[in-house]
């Protein structure tokens, strides 16, 4: 437990020598001025337009940050070979790849939170209203990246960094799509294709759980029963790929 | 990987059979059901079932790595 800790902490260490952080704080900066640039335009629901905007951009970072430190969390040892003197010490890979992995859930987490917390204060005072209910979306989205990034490190014990990365998109992409979309459109123009869509959802979890933006932005009331069941399966499921991506790993020929 | 992809294919089997439209792990909806799945009652049940679907594959694949090992 120790080691696995000492080498989430080091991949702590390699991303802020990489600037993530800096990064963090532009999305922060824009998190910032976007309530308040959306109601300047004057728009009759200006509330619902801002949480939507911010919520969406929360979004789209959680997905380009999940999938973008997955596919990094394993190629830059095995490309440099810094991996074998570290598996040379007395340290199982299991343990190697779940302190990876916890460092990228932990770091993402950190970023969102920090950005969260910087969009809630934003919509407050912009709003003149509490937003603390946004928190929930946030912790979706956290939920959300860390999925995809466990994803990516799955795919990335075998590929490298790109395949990991079409792979990781193609699975949120298809797993996001809605039964209503798939019914209503795609199945009357191309039914081979939703027919796949189909197969496919049957294997890969389904990210449109976590998406409760909607509900959030027009203040629909969310069952605790709903949301506690939202964290159990997201929860579940990234345990389930993390091991997957420990036992895939372990059969690596290094 | 014969016992991953074997298991895979029984899930899916299971899934087909299933008259409701819904599979343990993932395809939720009955064809007709609306697209925001917070708004359907009997979700947060569906969604703890495919957990638990999902927790006993875990608990059978580890039981099986670990004997294979």
């Amino acid at each position: 437990m120790k080691k696995l800790l000492k080498i989430a902490r080091l991949y702590h260490v390699e991303m802020a020598r990489r600037q993530v952080y800096l990064m963090a704080a532009l999305a922060g900066a824009c998190m910032a001025v976007v309530p308040f640039a959306v109601t300047s335009f004057g728009m009759g629901a200006f509330e619902r337009a801002s949480r939507d905007v911010c919520l969406t951009l929360l979004g789209f970072l959680s997905v380009g940050l999940g999938i973008g430190l997955g596919c990094s969390a394993l190629a830059p040892d095995l490309e440099r070979r810094t991996l074998h003197p570290l598996l040379a010490r007395p340290m199982p890979r299991s343990t190697y790849l779940w302190g990876r992995l916890l460092g990228v859930i932990t770091l993402l987490g950190g970023v969102l939170l920090a950005v969260g917390a910087v969009m809630i204060l934003a919509c407050s005072i912009a709003l003149r209203e509490s937003e603390l209910p946004l928190l929930l979306g946030v912790a979706a989205c956290w939920l959300e990246g860390a999925l995809l990034a466990a994803i990516a490190v799955l795919v990335g014990t075998r590929f490298g960094p790109v395949v990991s990365g079409v792979t990781a998109t193609f699975a949120w992409l298809v797993g996001g799509l809605s039964a209503a979309y798939v019914d209503a459109f795609l199945s009357r123009s191309n039914q081979f294709a939703a027919g796949m869509v189909y197969a496919l959802q049957l294997v890969i979890p389904h990210f449109q759980m976590f998406h409760v933006k909607n509900a959030l932005v027009h203040r629909d009331p969310l069952s605790p029963a709903y949301v506690g069941a939202m964290f159990c399966y997201g929860l579940v499921w990234l345990v389930f790929v993390s091991y997957l991506a420990d036992w895939s790993f372990s059969r690596r020929d290094l | 990987m014969r016992w991953l992809l074997a298991m895979l294919l029984a899930l899916s089997l299971s899934a087909a059979a299933r008259a409701d439209g819904t599979s343990p792990l993932g395809v939720y909806y009955h064809r007709q059901w609306a697209a925001a799945p917070w708004h359907l009652p009997g979700m947060p049940a569906t969604m703890l079932r495919d957990s638990a679907v999902l927790c006993g594959l875990l608990v059978g694949f580890a039981l099986w790595r670990r004997r294979s090992q």
